[in-house]
This record gives structure tokens, sequence and C-alpha cells, in this order.
């Protein structure tokens, strides 16, 4: 974002930006920038307190105050944090499946946890009067049915015209991690991003699903293929 | 800051052994007065109106964003799994502000609110994106806006 913002001043506009990395900010020397000390995806804060995404937001504006720059200054606050540690996710599933050479019964575990997990899914978007799922445009079933059938067979080809296979692939792959963290936060969203992370990929099926997904991308021999499927993890989640 | 202590330490080590890109600095634009600005939001998280195309790996294309988006309308393709998606899910302001910037307005903190805002892929060598800068640039210009409000993940 800070050679964007070189760029976009070059244009004639004054930008301000959010450096959640300020190691790389420092470096690329943007014209404003305000470092925050949130996680990476939450540059303003907190979703559930809209008085302090404003407050960051009306700091960030304040830069353009400054008379010259570069200018490059902290915001001082953490996050308010408004989650339970004790947190545990109220979707009651069954162990996951670990034994990944029994791909037959992962996939009917997979399908199993599905069912349990969609009314929380149904629960949370009703709640929020919105989802996020649905980029693969594929539905959630077509989307696991689309991850199924590449690992029990990587000639699979891509349903959609429009997405080549290995995005196809990354998208439903997006789309099955979001169902589950939409659904944990059925309740409200009192859980941190590592509890429920740590909650889908320590306990679900779906994690080890996409496990072998992962392993199905590497060696398939289809090169945009295998060099998407280190991004269907976080770092460290996965082999 | 991004607190190295909570980053796994092969992320950390990644981060500060990263290239960064050569780009000329030093340009420099007066601002007007808070209340006189008419900002948009340019986002790097890889957002879009469900319409449209998802972002594809290495795509420096943008993606344009009414300022008056329905909540329910808007995915993230951004390729990258290494930043929290849970707060998006929950509140789409926690990393596109586009609410509050509206507020800001209303209160006349700020001048007026742009038509669009606009999105880019942040995992893309931005390098690879300044001719398509140039093209949200002349939209930008178009609807007078000033002032960009920069919101990376």
């Amino acid at each position: 974002m800070s050679v964007l913002a070189h760029y976009f001043e070059q244009e004639g506009f004054a930008t301000t930006l959010i450096s959640l990395i300020p190691i790389h900010t420092e470096k690329i020397e943007p014209p404003r920038g305000l470092a925050v000390p949130f996680e990476l995806g939450r540059p303003y804060g907190s979703p559930s307190d809209a008085e302090f995404q404003k407050q960051v937001l009306k700091e960030q504006l304040q830069l353009l105050e400054r008379p010259s720059g570069p200018v490059f200054e902290d915001f001082a606050d953490d996050a308010p944090d408004a989650v339970d540690a004790n947190w545990a996710c109220k979707v009651a599933l069954d162990p996951p499946f670990e034994n990944a050479d029994n791909f037959a019964g992962m996939k009917a575990a997979l399908k199993a946890e599905l069912e349990k997990v969609r009314p929380a899914y149904e629960k949370a978007r009703q709640r929020r009067g919105k989802t996020m799922v649905g980029v693969s445009h594929l539905g959630i079933d077509m989307a696991v049915n689309l991850l199924i059938s590449f690992i029990e067979d990587p000639s699979t080809s891509a349903p959609n015209p429009e997405f080549p296979l290995h995005v196809a692939l990354k998208l439903a792959t997006e789309d099955l991690k979001a169902y589950y963290a939409e659904a944990a936060a059925a309740e409200g969203c009192d859980a941190s991003s590592k509890q429920i992370a740590d909650w889908f990929w320590n306990e679900t099926t779906a994690a080890r699903v996409i496990g072998k997904l992962k392993i199905a991308c590497e060696t398939c021999g289809k090169k945009e293929v295998a060099d998407m499927a280190w991004s269907l993890a976080p770092n460290g989640r996965l082999p | 800051m991004v607190r190295m202590n909570a980053v796994p330490p092969e992320t950390a080590k990644r981060w500060s052994e990263m290239e960064m890109p050569e780009v000329p600095k030093g340009a420099w634009v007066t601002p007007k007065p808070l209340k006189d600005m008419r900002v948009a939001i340019i986002s790097s998280a890889g957002l879009h109106p469900k319409k449209d195309r998802p972002f594809f790996r290495g795509e420096a294309d943008y993606r344009t964003i009414p300022a008056d988006v329905s909540r329910d309308d808007l995915y993230m393709s951004h390729v990258s799994s290494n930043f929290d998606r849970v707060g998006l899910q929950e509140d789409i302001n926690v990393a596109f502000p586009v609410d509050r910037l509206r507020e800001l307005a209303d209160e006349g903190f700020i001048g007026s609110v742009a038509t669009n805002h606009f999105s880019f892929m942040g995992a893309t060598d931005p390098t690879q994106m300044k001719e398509k800068v140039g093209e949200v640039a002349d939209k930008l210009r178009a609807d007078k806006v000033d002032t960009l409000v920069l919101a990376g993940v």
C-alpha cells in the first residue's frame, strides 16, 4: 500500500495510509502513515466497536494537517478486547476424521459435519444480515464436491469456464473456511480470530480435507495448481 | 504496530528480509482543509461487489465499490490466508471503513465522500499496478475526489 501511496500522490491526490507492518512502511516512506497495533486483516482495530474504528480513521485523516512530511506516527491504543477467554465453539461436532488413508470415510465424515455446521451458518447469516461465503460462485455443497472430486481424481475439470481450475479450487476452499468461521460466530462475535482458527484447524474434518487437498494440489502435475497450494492454509497450520 | 512476538518467527523473518520495490519518493500534495476534502477509500484487501469476478493470483487490476454498497454485497478474494477474515465477516468497516467515512462526512469532519471506492489485491507486486493506478486516478478526478484513505490489511 505504501507504493500505491507514492503513485497516487504523483497523480495529484493527498494520501494517508494505515500501516500494519511498520518495518515495511519505514523503508518505502509513503507521504503519510499511521502505524496501528492491530492484527493483520483489522486495520481499524475492532469489528464490534464503531467508535473505536472512527477514532482510528480520524487520526489517519488528521495526518493530512501536518505541514510537511513524510509523516509516520503511531496510534497509541490497543483494540478494545471483546473476547471471551474461555470461548468454545457452540457447534457440536464429532472428533475430526484422522485416517488420511481412508478418504471414503473422510468424505462421509465431511458431509455429515457440514450438516451439523449448516444451522449455525444460517443463524450467523441471519444475525449479521450478510455473508461473505459464495466467492467461488458454486454454493457450499458444490464447492465441497469440487474439492472432493479433485482429491479423488486430479483430472477433474473446473466447473465454471470463467475460473481456471487453480482459481476454482482456491475459491472453493475459501468458501469452506468462511462457512465454518461464520458458523462459529453464530451467537455473536466474542471469539478472537485465533480461537476460531484453532477450532477450525484442530477440531474439524474440513481442515483434514484441506490438508489432503493441499497434498493433491502439490502432486497433481499441474504447475498452476501446485503453485497455488501454499495459499490454501495460513502458515504453520498444515505440513 | 503488528507485535513481532505475536507473529510466527518464520513470518517475522520473511518480513524483515523481504526486498522492497523501488519507487520514486518525494511527491507531496498539499491537502485541502479536512472540512473541504472529498475522500475515497483505496483498499488492498481484494474486496469486490459480488457480481464482479474475483481477483486471480498476481492480478494488478482493481475493482470499483460504490460508496453506498450494501453490507451483504461484498466478497473478498485476496490470495493470502495469512490475515484475519473473522473481523471482516463480522463488520466490513474493520478493514474498509465505508460507514465510518460516511459518518465523518455527515458530522462535517470531512467535506464529502466519493461516489466510488476502489480495491486492489495486495499480494500482487505493487509496481505492476502503476498503470491501473492511472486509470483509477482518472475516475477519481472525474468525481472531484482530492484525498485518499489507503487501507491495507
